[in-house]
């Protein structure tokens, strides 16, 4: 069994770049992590005993993640002050492969919580259909459709914003 | 392979790289674990201050069974079917140590308002307790651990109240998200009043309205998980009824911190208190919740110092532990009061301006009080 201390140190970063993706503000997102590593560490003697102990706590990532979306207002959970956050890239400025990486951040940044923490833990995770299950608790089907539906939405406002750009460019 | 994969994999790469400090990290979850372990969940709660309504005017009168303590012992015995099934309240509670009264407000059982004067109305009767934890502030909650007895065999329960049924819903839902299991609902009824119970495989709840100003929701975990069904059904409906039964709301009692701020921002207010008391009577924890005019919060924690002091700065010739993630520490007469800044994004001036103007005092239930 693995410590609470040796767990946090191993994989603590890791659920903290995880939570930048979910909760966008890089602050909430390492509250969020404290928030649930804390939950976490008051059932550890149980948790710890699990199969995987590392998907159970990206679940209740995850599942906090979605709760304090819907707790919260949208001003607290959504703004991300950081550089780069709503403002189109300019490419000429930074170049189309930065500008082209921004807006799709920005895109899916846009979508629905659970079709973003599909795309999140599938792109960056690097989880199969069937973990992502496990962790979001659907079915791997309810997933692919997850992925499905969030991939045909950036590709239709990706399109979208090429088209903007074109348009800009032409000006 | 899409042509979109690569694009998405490296826009998450880029959106998520920085430093991260780990034992910033560590600490924050260890604190964040006292906390949840201690249930000051209402102080430590992010949502927007809400001012308890008092436009009830009308006094609502508590059921009959709530009005004071039945003449017998009644134990509630795990039910073996899912028909609707009723409780009665246990006996008066045993007299331990609890805050004391405040006169001359009313409890919940005689028109009396969840949250006000930030004051405790939440009892339990429960004879097995190790330590009860009340929060006062958006709400209510109130977290008991205790001894286990047979036959349901659980060491903590959560009773929270809020003043609606949406905040209550709201609150119970976000306490669901992080349980485990497949859940399974069913009708109960508590004191002739429709409930509806909840359970996984080692937790259980019970949503339901006493009185007409207050909405509850108690949560009960289990020590062990439950694979069979039926039992688990049964265990789930015999500790909630349990618990209901356990339930007092006929007094209001003080939530009180042992400190006082002789400085703080002009437009600081206070949003919530907290305390912890064992069976024995020692408050093992106070907490004062504030927000800023904006609404954002912060808190300042009383807790007996068990780690010697880990001073690193200094403000106004006094020493104390700053740490720009989460706030700051100092100790006084073997107490430490750590400052949370949670989301109130304040700067390290004014927190350690505040800290350290801390002063401690007789029980108070108005920290900023000049």
């Amino acid at each position: 069994m693995i410590s609470f201390d040796d767990y946090v140190r191993l994989r603590g970063e890791r659920l903290v770049r995880l939570a930048r993706l979910l909760v966008r503000d890089r602050h909430l997102a390492e509250d969020l992590v404290q928030d649930v590593l804390g939950r976490a560490f008051v059932r550890w003697e149980r948790i710890s005993r699990a199969e995987d102990v590392d998907t159970y706590v990206k679940r209740m990532l995850v599942n906090q993640h979605i709760s304090w979306r819907r707790k919260r207002s949208s001003s607290e959970v959504a703004v991300d002050t950081s550089a780069g956050h709503l403002e189109r890239a300019d490419p000429a400025d930074i170049g189309a492969e930065a500008a082209e990486r921004d807006a799709a951040w920005q895109l899916i940044a846009e979508l629905p919580p659970k079709q973003r923490a599909t795309l999140v833990l599938r792109y960056y995770e690097d989880l199969d259909d069937a973990a992502i299950g496990e962790i979001l608790r659907c079915s791997p089907v309810t997933v692919r459709t997850q992925a499905m539906r969030a991939l045909a939405t950036l590709r239709r406002r990706l399109v979208d914003e090429a088209a903007l750009t074109r348009k800009d460019v032409n000006r | 392979m899409s042509d979109l994969d690569p694009i998405i994999a490296t826009a998450l790469r880029a959106r998520a790289d920085g430093d991260v400090r780990i034992d910033s990290l560590l600490e924050g979850a260890r604190r964040s674990g006292a906390r949840h372990r201690r249930n000051r969940r209402l102080a430590v709660s992010a949502s927007a201050a809400v001012v308890v309504a008092v436009l009830l005017a009308a006094v609502v009168l508590l059921p009959r069974q709530f009005s004071g303590p039945p003449a017998n012992t009644h134990t509630p015995t795990p039910a073996t079917t899912a028909s609707p099934t009723t409780v009665a309240p246990s006996p008066t509670p045993p007299e331990r140590p609890r805050p004391p009264e405040v006169p001359g407000m009313r409890p919940l059982a005689g028109g009396g308002q969840l949250g006000e004067g930030r004051q405790l109305h939440l009892d339990t009767a429960d004879p097995d307790v190790i330590e009860t934890s009340w929060g006062s502030g958006e709400g209510e909650e109130m977290s008991v651990t205790r001894n286990p007895r047979t036959p349901y065999l659980y060491e903590h329960y959560e009773v929270a109240g809020r003043p609606t049924e949406g905040a209550r819903d709201a609150m119970a839902d976000a306490d669901r998200a992080h349980r485990e299991g497949t859940e399974h609902t069913d009708d109960l009824a508590v004191t002739g009043r429709p409930a509806t119970l909840e359970w996984g495989p080692d937790w259980a709840a019970l949503r339901w309205r006493p009185v007409d100003t207050a909405w509850l929701y108690a949560v009960v975990s289990f020590q062990e998980r439950e694979p069979d069904a039926t039992k688990a059904a049964e265990r789930a409906r015999g500790a909630v009824l349990e618990v209901a039964g356990f339930l007092r709301l006929d007094k209001v009692r003080q939530c009180a911190v042992e400190f006082h701020l002789t400085w703080s921002l002009s437009d600081t207010h206070l949003a919530s208190c907290a305390t912890t008391w064992t069976a024995t009577g020692k408050v093992i924890m106070a907490t004062a919740g504030f927000r800023l005019a904006g609404g954002s919060p912060f808190l300042i924690t009383d807790t007996v110092a068990t780690d010697p002091p880990h001073v690193n700065t200094t403000y106004d010739g006094k020493g104390l532990e700053y740490d720009p993630t989460n706030g700051a520490t100092i100790w006084l007469d073997g107490h430490q009061y750590t400052f949370e800044r949670r989301q109130s994004g304040l700067p390290e001036e004014p927190i350690l301006h505040m800290l350290t103007s801390l002063e401690r005092t007789a029980p108070t239930t108005d920290p900023l009080a000049r």
